[in-house]
């Protein structure tokens, strides 16, 4: 087994000369000490937002959709666009911890547990949405299909009413549940050997609860094997399972003719601005997790960088793909498509548009240079133009797109009722909640990780292997190699 | 540990047979079908324009792949940056012969090029087509031609230059001089793959659209291109070359050939499935020219490219498996030359008009000698120029930061 | 009665994976290693077979796909076949992003329950822990004391010349289920 060799070259992503027994310590630490007074002022805050949002919900239930501000052509408005942009912010876990591990980047150990979380909380937000909308919510079991009696006409037909498998929204009831599922087991596997971790420094009552939360994990070697296995492997399912959700979500719009949404770029755009919402949704929340709770060491400014850089790229990418749509539009010759694009950047919601177009695509080039990359301020400020500018591409998107049908009779204003906007950011409030909750009592970084790559990414042994290399290359006059290039080629 | 040392290739006398009688059997069976068939000038041009459209693209897309390795901070792939970067060094050649192609060819490539057809007051008048005549006009299909080309052109030799230079002496400043020459250089590909994709590809059906159409492009040909890596790693490594070069490389070329044929898949999918879900006419016409008249190679293109790799690629042993790896690879570059033949012939073929002595319209011609002999030619010249690049210079870049990361690489 | 092990403790994987294998090739048989982290190449160094967990994933998978599409060809072709657009009843490109998920979910929640059963996890499993730092910062090699009664010392005296920091010997109640036992 020859020794692994990593280049001084690379930035350090973990500071501050530690060891195993200090990472231990710094990272949970924060899950044994008792909950603070701030903790506790925060958590009620964020705790009083969700019960207004849980209590706008209930009176939805009560009264009836009517209380949103839909009209006749908009019948999908905040309630949709909320759910995507729950569920574009959900990708960003899944991301850091699937593919960046098949794309070989270390630096996603140190925001992948806080990233996963994340993700669920914004799964459980972003799936409220479609059963809210459902008016009556009791009955929403009827989606999944499953033998049932409800369309028997008598005793001899036996026959079950089954949902309708071609349709769009039917596929995004299981990708939605299969992603929930999968990333929570995802998430929860991997969080086991630091539970235990927890559980071997605790006693008492809390040390009871972690053994129970830990499932009584030992660290064995044949138990590591077969983590490693089965990280690889949902790792490997995880990938094209989150490619494939926002893609869905992203057919629930395609499959339909409606003038702006009927577009084939829409899969891959979706999961891009999908990627591009949920980084800065946990830049949002990282760049004040590692201030408050001390994490400055292992969320380093690399990592922030990094962040950035995906940023920078998927924003990208949802930029080509805006301007393809608009290029399209116009090339279809098709009157109807070039009036949906024409109607969104001059209609009347082209506040909306050029929202989505500062926010998203002129905004995030600051990126390119490497002093707003890593500057924390610059990047939590973009962070939040970021999701501010997500929300209102789904705006745009959807209502848009709806509030000018064929029949220009039925063309109305869409303005949302204070009902919404309760419930949107009442959801806010749960998912901010759920994240406080997760951060005081869960290890926040993934301590296990971070300790495996302490020796290829820790500052003292990449300073270390620098002064090991220079000196190399001393012995060796300075140029190691030097005329290896050569111009011609007989030599 | 082991110190990187260089390594020299010097083009083998069977690379050079290899070449020369591929090009030369190639040639004849091309002459061949061109004799068969002067008088049906799309079906030529269409094959030389999508044959060598593919292998440029091929070495367009290897470039992409080094650059975004560079930029993404990947350490294991060193050892094999030369090869890709030698792999560019086709595309002056593919460009060069575009031109020519185009200026000799592309009347019977593209249908809108045609006199009248935006003349309303000719009988051949297309409203739709005269609608897009900003876009689709010779004037700009010709500047856009010559700027992508050399655009592609000038950054490849930008690139190769820097990685070369990196062999004088250990020096860091070229290490990111190479990180912004592949920012530069994937600016421009992300943006100039879509739209010469669009002024190339896509206005081969003038009536016909597809959002997604120019990423669908650039999966396809980014396959082509991984398998082609994978390939020429085998070939070299079990002649003896790129001794530091293990199976964990192998692995790892093997997972990103699987993941891409993945993704190529989802693509494919999800443009077709949209299109078939919405049933308009004007978009659903591309697949109804290809499953009624190329219904079997149009098949054989989705088994080729997604059913065998993913199954036979899905076991790690496979990936690691230089003999399974070559199969699946050597198909993969048939497979998808054949895509890029599909997306070019059946439009300009289609368009085109002809009629056999019956009176029956034709609409597809079938695979025939000159399918055969012209990409069997190109693969034969591609390997030359590759080949040839690649014993200009030391196999291994020794003075990347990177390349005993990628000594040590362990998956 | 009480079960007596043997620990060597490190304090870096380094000397952990060149003392397995020292002591391997020495012929002792190791009761087991516990780490902090999944150490890279132990496997072959300790000896321990390939896990199948990954072909099992693959057969949960497998039965995923099929059981989507054949359940969706049925409901739509035979129990209650329904027009949908003008869409023939067997319509495969739609049911393939169903297929797929049905697929994902299978095998993963497969994977994950095959998972927590061969490696004795749950909300009830409280095992005997051997040593607590072995989830912080030390390396534990095991020796089974049932074994090697008579040869503590010399097991002491090889751990510590390859660099372990500590050599403790715990008496548990429960008997450990050793590595081998394990991939049974």
């Amino acid at each position: 087994m020859s020794h692994q060799y990593y280049s001084p070259v690379r930035d350090p992503l973990i500071l501050g000369n530690k060891t195993y027994a200090q990472i231990t310590e710094d990272i949970s630490s924060q899950a044994e000490r008792g909950p603070t007074l701030r903790f506790m002022l925060a958590i009620t805050f964020t705790g009083l937002i969700a019960l207004m949002g849980v209590l706008a919900i209930l009176y939805t239930i009560w009264k009836g959709i009517g209380v949103w501000g839909e009209n006749k052509t908009v019948g999908w408005a905040w309630d949709i666009t909320n759910f995507v942009w729950w569920v574009g912010i959900g990708h960003a876990g899944t991301l850091i911890s699937a593919i960046l591990l098949l794309f070989r980047q270390r630096w996603r150990t140190g925001v992948n547990r806080a990233a996963e979380a994340m993700t669920i909380f914004a799964v459980i937000c972003a799936g409220l949405f479609p059963m809210i909308h459902m008016g009556r919510i009791w009955d929403a079991f009827f989606i999944f299909p499953y033998p049932n009696s409800r369309a028997a006409e008598g005793f001899i037909d036996w026959r079950s009413l089954w949902p309708n498998f071609n349709s769009p929204l039917l596929w995004d009831v299981f990708a939605i549940s299969t992603y929930f599922t999968v990333s929570l087991l995802f998430w929860y596997t991997g969080l086991l050997p630091d539970l235990a971790t927890i559980r071997d420094r605790t006693k008492g009552i809390k040390q009871k609860i972690y053994a129970s939360l830990s499932f009584g994990w030992r660290g064995t070697a044949k138990q590591w094997q077969r983590f490693e296995s089965i990280s690889l492997v949902l790792a490997g399912l995880a990938t094209p399972l989150v490619l494939s959700v926002h893609s869905v979500v992203s057919f629930d719009f395609a499959t339909s003719v409606i003038p702006g949404w009927h577009t084939t770029i829409f899969p891959p755009y979706f999961v891009s601005g999908a990627i591009f919402s949920g980084f800065a949704m946990v830049l949002t929340l990282m760049l004040v997790a590692r201030v408050v709770m001390k994490l400055e060491d292992y969320i380093t400014i690399n990592h922030i960088e990094s962040m950035n850089k995906v940023i920078l790229l998927t924003g990208s990418i949802v930029g080509i793909a805006y301007l393809t749509e608009l290029f399209m539009a116009w090339y279809s010759g098709n009157l109807y498509e070039q009036y949906a694009f024409m109607n969104r950047a001059t209609g009347p919601y082209w506040w909306s548009y050029a929202a989505m177009m500062t926010c998203n695509v002129i905004s995030p080039q600051i990126f390119w240079f490497k002093g707003a990359r890593r500057n924390v301020v610059i990047t939590f400020i973009m962070s939040i133009f970021i999701n501010i500018g997500m929300w209102f591409e789904r705006f745009v998107i959807i209502v848009t797109s709806l509030h000018r049908d064929y029949i220009p009779s039925s063309w109305l204003y869409y303005t949302p009722t204070w009902v919404e906007v309760a419930i949107f950011v009442g959801t806010i409030g749960i998912f901010m909640t759920l994240f406080l909750l997760f951060a005081k009592y869960f290890p926040v970084v993934a301590i296990a990780e971070v300790k495996s790559i302490l020796k290829s990414s820790g500052d003292q042994y990449i300073a270390a292997q620098a002064k090991e290399d220079a000196e190399e290359r001393n012995e060796q006059g300075g140029a190691a190699f030097a005329g290896a290039y050569r111009k011609d080629k007989d030599q | 540990m082991i110190k990187p040392f260089p390594e020299y290739y010097k083009l083998s006398p069977s690379v050079k047979t290899f070449s020369f009688v591929t090009i030369g059997v190639g040639l004849v069976f091309f002459i061949i079908g061109v004799l068969l068939n002067l008088h049906y000038p799309a079906r030529i041009w269409s094959v030389l324009f999508s044959t060598n459209l593919y292998f440029t693209l091929i070495g367009l897309a290897a470039i992409f792949w080094v650059t975004s390795q560079t930029i993404g901070y990947n350490g294991w792939f060193i050892l094999l940056k030369r090869i890709p970067e030698a792999m560019g060094s086709f595309v002056k050649w593919g460009a060069l012969l575009m031109i020519v192609i185009l200026a000799l060819g592309s009347h019977s490539i593209y249908h809108w090029m045609h006199e009248g057809i935006t003349n309303p007051a000719s009988p051949d008048y297309d409203a739709l087509i005269a609608g897009k005549k900003p876009f689709l006009n010779q004037g700009f299909f010709w500047i856009a031609t010559i700027v992508y080309l050399g655009l592609w052109v000038g950054l490849i030799y930008l690139v190769r230059k820097n990685s070369l230079e990196s062999d004088k002496a250990w020096d860091l400043a070229n290490y990111r001089r190479s990180k912004v020459i592949s920012m530069f250089f994937l600016v421009v590909f992300a943006v100039s793959t879509s739209t010469a994709i669009w002024h190339w590809l896509m206005s081969v059906d003038p009536h016909w659209l597809s959002t997604l159409y120019g990423w669908y492009c650039f999966i396809s040909m980014f396959v082509g291109s991984l398998s082609t890596i994978a390939l020429i790693t085998i070939y070299l490594k079990e002649n003896g070359h790129l001794k530091l070069v293990n199976d964990s490389h192998i692995h790892d070329l093997g997972k990103w050939v699987f993941a891409f044929s993945v993704a190529w898949t989802y693509l494919w999918f999800s443009q077709f499935m949209l299109i078939w879900y919405g049933n308009i006419p004007e978009e659903t016409l591309y697949y109804r020219n290809r499953f009624e008249s190329y219904q079997i190679l149009y098949w054989l293109t989705f088994f080729i490219n997604f059913v065998l790799p993913l199954l036979v690629l899905m076991t790690a042993g496979n990936k690691r498996n230089p003999n399974v790896l070559r199969f699946v690879a050597i198909l993969l570059v048939f497979g998808h030359w054949l895509d890029y033949y599909l997306m070019v012939t059946p439009g300009a073929v289609g368009n085109a008009g002809y009629y056999d002595a019956n009176g029956q319209a034709i609409t597809n011609f079938g695979i025939g000698f000159m399918e055969l002999g012209l990409p069997t030619a190109y693969l034969g010249f591609f390997v030359y120029v590759v080949f040839t690049a690649l014993s200009k210079s030391s196999l291994v870049p020794i003075n990347h930061p990177f390349v005993k990361e990628s000594i040590t690489h362990q998956t | 009665m009480a079960y007596r092990y043997l620990l060597g403790l490190f304090d870096d994987e380094v000397p952990l994976l060149d003392a397995v294998g020292k002591l391997r090739h020495d012929g002792w048989h190791i009761h087991d290693v516990l780490t902090p982290f999944p150490v890279h190449g132990l496997d072959p160094v300790l000896g321990l077979k390939e896990t199948r967990l990954h072909t099992a994933g693959f057969v949960f998978g497998a039965t995923g796909t099929a059981f989507a599409l054949l359940a969706m060809t049925y409901i739509s072709t035979v129990d209650w076949p329904n027009v949908f657009g003008g869409k023939p009843y067997f319509s495969l490109p739609a049911f393939i992003p169903i297929a797929f998920e049905v697929t994902v979910l299978f095998a993963s929640v497969g994977m994950v329950i095959t998972y927590y059963l061969r490696n004795r996890l749950s909300v009830f499993a409280h095992p005997e822990i051997l040593e607590p730092r072995t989830s912080n910062d030390r390396f534990a090699i095991v020796f089974d004391l049932g074994k090697y009664n008579d040869d503590a010392g010399k097991l002491e005296e090889a751990l510590l010349r390859m660099g372990a920091v500590e050599v403790k010997v715990r008496e548990m109640n429960q008997r450990q289920r050793s590595h081998n036992e394990q991939s049974a």
